[in-house]
């Protein structure tokens, strides 16, 4: 313990050092925009970005990087209280309570527990970070290939199983993400796979095209013909804070909502997402008045916000300990690190202590810079809200091919997105969820390598991952997964996740 | 008999996807051809897309056979596509320039045809956000961070 409070002071040092702490706050300002604008997310923010951290140390950059995953967590919140629009997919839920609190006149006091509701999970969840990662990591260093190739298949049917449509679609798009991650240069054998003779292709099929077009163009795609945006519920600062009675009724959702997020978001999935649905639901059973979710609870506000933020910070103990997204977004980062010469993993926290104590402090100092940024500039992010979208998506579209281009220097990788994004357009139609074939992509080459070193280790012998103990319980608990996630499509039943995507729908509505 | 795109807008949206996902695995497996497939000791570079391709196949086959009940896809609304049909023509002239003509020059035609052609905004107002933000952006990324965007073949921008 106290070992861990003497890095953690190192970590400090790192993070309140002015480059360091000028790069949080850009990060959490730009995080909160693209997470109060609609059409955004943090994922497509990210990849937009990442080519300008290109220039800038390890530490720095996955600190401004992370530090837009948090922020747009927050900034979300803006858009659905004010606006009825999820600003991010993780604020659903906070539109259906949210929305009615600001109809009610009580807009300054939602976002107020919003942010407060944020700053505490996500400080908290900074704190069980801390604490899990590092012996994870010492755990991790006794996973070989056949281990970690039981680790990745359970990751992407966590993934799979968690997702909030239905299993065997979103395992279908996590093989298609496996697929095209096979794409290039196979570096066991040499031999180009698929390269019709572009020689870009060789490296493969960059993480950043195909985010910032599956998210970033397709979203456009599919919203740039919609009518002209709803009205915004302008909040008056003076009516911020809220009362005694809701303060109370706060104090107890934010908790859970911490917790939950948490541990959720260290599962594999869009968990930030799904832990909201799961606070949502839990708050109203917990609650005495039931009768009032839908109509302005303030526990339908504190519950799913607390629960978003911690599970972001959940969904950084696999990245730094393991070295393994759980999210498309937690793979964009690892990508980022990647480029700066880091590899994430279990001797992460020994090679690299600037960076992750650096990094978890900032976390701490970010959670503060939002709050900061997120109550009295709220005025400033709705005057954000009210640019016409005819002139926001032609920005989106430029500042997409942008980005991609800026991170290679390669038309073909603009092209890649351009392609990605009218296959995220149709996928989206079709009711796909599309962030299983960010994370396939990025697991993929992890998964064949462990494969294969596998497979030589035992001569060919498959029972190689039946014989070591952590292999055959990481594979026993796929083969469950699988199986509960099948199972009510072959007997017709509706499985949780199609009960809680209906019980939203129906409040929503 | 049958127009061909009537009985593709008459599928349900899941069958369609499903035949998708198998034409793609076989598609892949095809090109797979010139790849060595190695052996169980030692796997080849077409081992592990062939599996993939074949579990990709076996999920399309399963989604194409249980989902008769489904919304078709004529039904899912299509209203937008015209405007992402417009996007995208627009996004792929701009690609294609844009290390012909540069950045700038690329990104501001793109920029006046969404917000005039596509957004129908005015063309005065439409002009100065088009020129401010290509310009602007240029200036930021290129010329403060460093990172390179193609220019111009007259030298500038």
């Amino acid at each position: 313990m106290f070992e861990t409070l003497q890095n953690l002071g190192h970590g400090f040092a790192v993070a309140l050092s002015p480059g360091v702490l000028l790069y949080a706050f850009i990060g959490c300002l730009v995080g909160t925009l693209v997470g109060v604008l609609p059409g955004i997310g943090p994922l497509a923010g990210i990849s937009l970005l990442l080519p300008a951290t290109f220039g800038l140390d390890a530490t720095r950059a996955v600190v401004m990087l992370a530090g837009i995953y948090y922020g747009a967590m927050y900034g979300g919140s803006t858009t659905s209280i004010l606006m009825r629009i999820p600003g991010e997919a993780a604020s659903v839920m906070t539109c259906i309570d949210g929305y009615a609190m600001a109809r009610k006149g009580r807009a300054g006091p939602a976002l107020t527990i919003a942010a407060v509701g944020s700053y505490i999970a996500g400080t908290a969840s900074v704190v069980a970070l801390m604490l899990l990662a590092p012996p994870l990591a010492n755990f991790a260093l006794r996973f070989g290939p056949p281990e970690y190739f039981a680790l990745l298949v359970l990751g992407l049917l966590v993934l799979a199983y968690m997702s909030v449509g239905s299993m065997l679609k979103s395992l279908a798009m996590a093989v298609l993400g496996l697929l095209l991650g096979t794409i290039g240069i196979d570096h066991m054998s040499g031999y180009l796979r698929y390269g019709y003779g572009i020689h870009e292709l060789g490296d493969g099929i960059g993480v950043v095209p195909l985010a910032v077009g599956l998210f970033g163009l397709g979203e456009i795609l599919a919203t740039a013909g919609r009518a002209r945006p709803p009205e915004v519920i302008r909040p008056r600062l003076r009516d911020l804070l809220p009362n005694r009675r809701e303060w109370k009724e706060t104090a107890a959702p934010i908790a859970r909502g911490s917790v939950l997020g948490f541990l959720v978001g260290i599962i594999p999935g869009s968990a930030h997402i799904i832990s909201t649905f799961v606070s949502y639901a839990l708050e109203r059973k917990l609650s005495k008045h039931p009768e009032e979710f839908g109509k302005g609870a303030v526990a339908g506000v504190a519950g799913p916000e607390a629960a978003n933020n911690a599970a972001t910070s959940g969904a950084f103990v696999p990245m730094l300990a393991l070295g393994i997204p759980s999210g498309p977004v937690t793979a964009v980062l690892i990508a980022a690190m990647m480029v700066h010469g880091v590899a994430p993993g279990p001797l992460l926290i020994a090679q690299q202590p600037d960076l992750f104590w650096g990094f978890i402090a900032s976390m701490y100092v970010g959670n503060v810079m939002l709050l900061i940024l997120n109550l009295p500039l709220v005025g400033l992010f709705v005057q954000v809200l009210r640019i016409p979208y005819g002139y926001l998506f032609p920005a989106i579209v430029m500042f997409c091919i942008l980005g991609v281009y800026a991170a290679s220097g390669s038309v073909v990788d603009v092209w890649i997105a351009l392609v990605m994004g009218v296959v995220g357009y149709v996928l989206r139609k079709l009711d796909f969820e599309t962030a299983p074939i960010v994370l396939g992509l990025i697991l993929s080459p992890l998964i064949e390598l462990a494969m294969r070193q596998s497979l030589s280790m035992s001569n060919g012998s498959y029972a190689i991952f039946i014989e070591k103990p952590i292999a055959a319980t990481l594979l026993a608990a796929a083969l469950i997964l699988l199986l509960l996630g099948l199972l009510p499509l072959i007997i017709g039943l509706r499985d949780w996740r199609q009960r809680l995507a209906a019980e939203s729908e129906g409040k929503a509505e | 008999m049958e127009r061909p795109s009537r009985l593709l807008s008459g599928l349900t949206a899941d069958r369609a996807a499903g035949i998708a996902l198998v034409a793609f695995g076989t598609l892949a497996i095809v090109e797979s051809r010139g790849l060595p497939m190695g052996t169980l000791h030692q796997p080849g570079p077409a081992y592990f897309p062939v599996a993939l391709s074949i579990a990709l196949i076996a999920f399309g086959a399963v989604l194409t056979l249980f989902a008769g009940a489904g919304a078709r896809l004529k039904e899912l609304g299509w209203e937008e596509a015209r405007h992402a049909l417009l996007i995208m023509l627009g996004a792929g002239v701009a690609t294609y320039l844009l290390e012909r003509v540069g950045y700038v020059i690329a990104m501001t035609a793109l920029m006046l045809y969404l917000l005039i052609v596509v957004a129908r905004r005015h063309w005065a107002a439409s002009a100065l956000f088009a020129l401010a933000l290509a310009g602007g952006t240029f200036a930021l990324f290129d010329l403060a961070l460093r990172v390179l965007l193609p220019r111009s073949p007259w030298g500038f921008f």
